[in-house]
């Protein structure tokens, strides 16, 4: 029996549709473990932008990677402090240039394995205006990371700076799309969080 | 710690051998031309130009109309990116909150389309343009100047410069970016060529000038090379091409100043046996030696970059391959704190493609690519990685009738070696497909089908427990319709699921699994006199299921209705009226005595706005644009069922803008813009309440 052109794309359109759900039998992601030994999860589904700021922190926190990278959007860019991008002479380009989420990701993957904590605080410079689905707000950061120099012996860097952030609101959820870096001290007393992201990039 | 190697470069000699050469390449036109006339078996035209076609032909680079191509400033923007090394990683110095996102580098000026129409003085062709920005708090100043000329028809002399300047006054700070190059080229012959070159550039970052506490920033390098290069394409099909360099190079940044020689050499080499084979190799080679300064260091530091690459293409029938492969491998010391660090960078590059096109309908793509990449450090060790991937993808499109199937697959393989416990492998796959057919000219489906799965595997799981999945899928159905009544009609429907799935049980606890559900219906009606509606609507439920967490289940459902109506009475007035409503609510989305999974709202929101524009061209030439918005968000919290008001925040916004651009005359173009925004809203700062936003650009072409 010959089957209408139409009807047989009308299935094939429909297969397709459901291809998705039905793609456990194609990819199979791995089961976990088990439950959780530790923590319940910090994870807010970010409806504000200081949600964003909160997970964020809550992520740097519990050293979680995808958590933290789930506050950036898949478009992102990072822009360090044009006189850290200068004082990094030859290796300005290494450490700064096209900074994407994956490179976020990966530092903040470096940063938690060369510490033994981080801890983040924030202070509202400029706040949002999240009427629409695209704001920006202005934030100094202090970030205390504890490194460990040797069994036992702990020493806190305290990196300090202003963070512009622009933030997209995508499906309800808002994410950061840029950063943009700026010193407020003098590398002498404090370096920025865009220095340390430079250093823990690869 | 390694021992800075002491070797001084002899470069005081190359400065005035490199001024002997140039005026010896001055000089040189009238006594070589001739001695190549016999060579031109088989040569063709390369970089050749005859002084009878220098004017007005288009052959020099000029075009010979209004010029709307404006190549040639282009070609000199893009040599000043390849000449300018200095990194642009971050903004301009200045990060301007109140106006949208700046870009991440310069503006290129060949990108904004204002090329004004070159024309001869002397024989020489400058341009000059001018853009001046400046709002309440930044002023930006950008020269770009461009000069070429031709000496002779077999010797031309271009030189250009670019100079940004950024003030920001709330930060009390200046960016400030110089770019300079001159160059003089010279055709020996039809397969010969000689040249020398000057760059200089220089970025300046200073923060509170010229008071107690100013902090200056900067980078300059200096270079100067003379370079030959030869090019001939032989009757057999082989085209070849080498060239070598020599230069001088001066470096300072930061604490570090560092001055020497650079070479290089270069060679291609094509291959045409068949009209259906190609094939070319071609090599790249650097070799720098820097004599250093920083602090107590002195150190000769030297640099070296080879890249080898190889190509071969087949055309078989309606069906073609290609091969790449590519080599490259580089060390560069350079100082750092006082010692001398060396970077050495091994990359490895090879890609097989095949592109099939069965019958006219049917197109299928299979492409498999590796690429490594192994970087150490001598001072820095904990940096060193080694890196490989392994890519394969594959399409298929086929169209039948008004149909069209798509078939994509991708699979990447990656290997992270840290030589610490971040090592380990990342793997990536992803299918997708998509059917559109069109049932009549007025009504169109498109269906989409996308998944992906990227999983991160670490070696050391007891160091590192980030061992995570991705699944991702997605389906969309997308139904467009059109009536003879002018009434367009749209509907989307979207599914979208995401799983984060940590598989260490310290991290299981952040497992969960988003589900997004969307539908946007759309219409758009024309009426007559210029006046078209359209409304668009959104519903949205987006719902997370933690895994192991499940009194965190969450749920926000988003209503959005989107309503324009413009009006062009007649082609210089357009009238706008805009207004957008946002319903969003969200809560728990958990389990009740009875298991069922009941939805708790935690919040409501509402966002209302409403804008109105006028737009007015006056005169034909003056942009005159209007525009008032009003906006209102407000939130409420729910306390056991009741709701109970939290806040809510207003914005208005009543801006005037006036633009206008007009051609003084045929080689002067004005482009003026002033723009005037007074806002109130709650939370606002003071200079946030009136901001000026003033643009003018000169274009001079002398």
């Amino acid at each position: 029996m010959r089957v209408p052109r139409r009807s047989a794309a009308l299935a094939i359109a429909v297969l397709l549709g459901a291809t998705p759900w039905l793609g456990g039998c194609l990819f199979s992601p791995r089961d976990p473990d088990g439950p959780p030994q530790g923590d319940q999860t910090n994870w807010e589904t970010p409806v504000s932008t200081a949600i964003v700021l909160s997970n964020m922190k809550a992520a740097l926190g519990d050293e979680s990677q995808a958590n933290y990278r789930d506050c950036f959007t898949e478009d992102f860019r990072f822009h360090v402090d044009p006189a850290d991008s200068l004082l990094a002479g030859e290796e300005a380009d290494i450490r700064y240039a096209n900074w994407t989420r994956e490179d976020e990701e990966q530092a903040a993957g470096n940063i938690f394995a060369a510490s033994v904590g981080v801890d983040l605080s924030l202070t509202s410079i400029i706040g949002p205006d999240e009427s629409g689905d695209d704001t920006y707000r202005e934030d100094d950061y202090e970030l205390r990371v504890t490194f460990e120099l040797a069994p036992g012996i702990e020493s806190d860097v305290l990196y300090k700076g202003r963070a512009v952030l622009y933030l997209r609101r995508e499906s309800g959820r808002w994410a950061i799309y840029r950063w943009a870096d700026q010193r407020t001290v003098e590398p002498e007393q404090n370096e920025t969080w865009g220095v340390l992201r430079g250093e823990y990039r690869e | 710690m390694r021992k800075p190697i002491r070797r001084r470069a002899r470069s005081e000699w190359l400065v005035p051998l490199a001024l002997l050469l140039a005026l010896l390449l001055l000089a040189a036109p009238a006594t070589r031309l001739r001695a190549d006339d016999g060579d031109g078996e088989g040569s063709e035209e390369v970089g050749e130009q005859d002084a009878s076609d220098s004017e007005g032909t288009g052959d020099d680079g000029f075009p010979e109309d209004d010029g709307a191509s404006g190549e040639d400033g282009e070609e000199g923007q893009d040599g000043e990116e390849e000449e300018g090394e200095i990194i642009e990683t971050a903004w301009d110095g200045v990060v301007r909150p109140d106006g949208p996102p700046p870009e991440g580098r310069p503006v290129n000026l060949a990108a904004t389309g204002i090329v004004p129409k070159k024309t001869s003085f002397l024989g020489l062709h400058p341009t000059y343009r001018l853009t001046h920005t400046r709002d309440k708090d930044v002023m930006g100043w950008n020269h770009a100047f461009n000069l070429s000329r031709p000496v002779t028809g077999r010797i031309d002399f271009t030189a250009s410069s670019a100079i940004n300047v950024t003030e920001n006054e709330v930060l009390s700070r200046v960016n400030r970016t110089e770019n300079w190059n001159a160059g003089l080229n010279v055709n020996v012959s039809r397969a010969v060529g000689m040249g020398i070159k000057f760059n200089r550039n220089v970025q300046r970052d200073v923060r509170n000038e010229n008071k107690p506490n100013e902090v200056k920033s900067f980078r300059e390098k200096e270079s100067v090379s003379l370079s030959s290069n030869y090019r001939k394409t032989h009757l057999s099909g082989i085209d070849v091409s080498a060239g070598i360099s020599a230069g001088l190079e001066k470096n300072e940044y930061a604490d570090v100043k560092n001055t020497g020689l650079t070479q290089g050499v270069q060679g291609a080499i094509q291959y045409e046996p068949l009209p259906t084979f190609k094939t070319a190799v071609s090599y790249n080679g650097g070799h720098s030696l820097l004599d250093s300064k920083q602090g107590a260091l002195e150190s000769s530091d030297e640099s070296s970059d080879h890249s080898l690459s190889g190509r071969a293409e087949y055309d078989w029938s309606t069906h073609s391959f290609a091969v790449d492969l590519r080599r490259h491998s580089s060390s560069k010391e350079y100082p750092k704190e006082q010692q001398t660090e060396r970077r050495d960078q091994t990359d490895r590059d090879a890609t097989v493609r095949a592109d099939f096109r069965f019958l006219s309908n049917i197109t299928a793509n299979l492409s498999y690519a590796y690429s490594s990449s192994r970087t150490s450090y001598a001072l820095e060790s904990t940096r060193d990685s080694d890196m490989a991937n392994r890519a394969v993808d594959a399409s298929l499109g086929y169209t039948l009738g008004g149909t069209r199937y798509t078939a994509e697959l991708k699979s990447e393989k990656k290997r992270n070696d840290y030589f610490n416990f971040q090592s380990g492998n990342v793997d990536h796959q992803s299918l997708g497909g998509s059917i559109s057919h069109d049932f009549t000219d007025r009504f169109g489906v498109v269906v989409r089908g996308r998944m992906s799965l990227l999983s991160y595997q670490y070696d050391d799981i007891d160091e590192n427990d980030q061992d995570r999945d991705l699944f991702d899928r997605e389906g969309t159905l997308n139904l467009t319709y059109r009536s003879k009544g002018g009434i367009e009609t749209g509907l989307l429907l979207r599914l979208k699921q995401n799983e984060l799935i940590y598989i260490r049980r310290s991290r299981t606890g952040d497992n969960k699994t988003t589900q997004k559900y969307t539908v946007q219906p759309s219409i758009t009606k024309a009426f007559g006199g210029g006046v078209k509606v359209t409304q668009k609507y959104e519903l949205a439920a987006d719902y997370t299921f933690y895994d192991y967490d499940r009194d965190s289940n969450f749920l926000i459902r988003d209503i959005v209705v989107s309503t324009g109506v413009s009006w062009n009475p007649v082609p210089q007035l357009m009238l706008s009226v805009d207004h957008r409503h946002r319903s969003q609510d969200e809560g728990s989305y958990v389990e009740d005595e009875s298991g069922v999974e009941r939805y708790g709202k935690n919040s409501e929101r509402e966002d209302k706005s409403v804008g109105i524009t006028v737009k007015y061209k006056l005169l034909n030439a003056i942009d005159i644009e209007a525009s008032q918005s009003y906006s209102l968000q407000t939130k409420w919290r729910f306390d056991e069922g009741e709701r109970e008001f939290a806040w809510e925040k207003f914005d208005t916004r009543l801006t005037g803008k006036a633009s206008m651009k007009y051609d003084v005359d045929k080689a002067t173009k004005l482009e003026l813009s002033i723009a005037r925004t007074l806002r109130d809203a709650t939370n606002v700062t003071e200079r946030q309440k009136d901001v000026w936003k003033i643009t003018g650009k000169i274009n001079k072409a002398f």
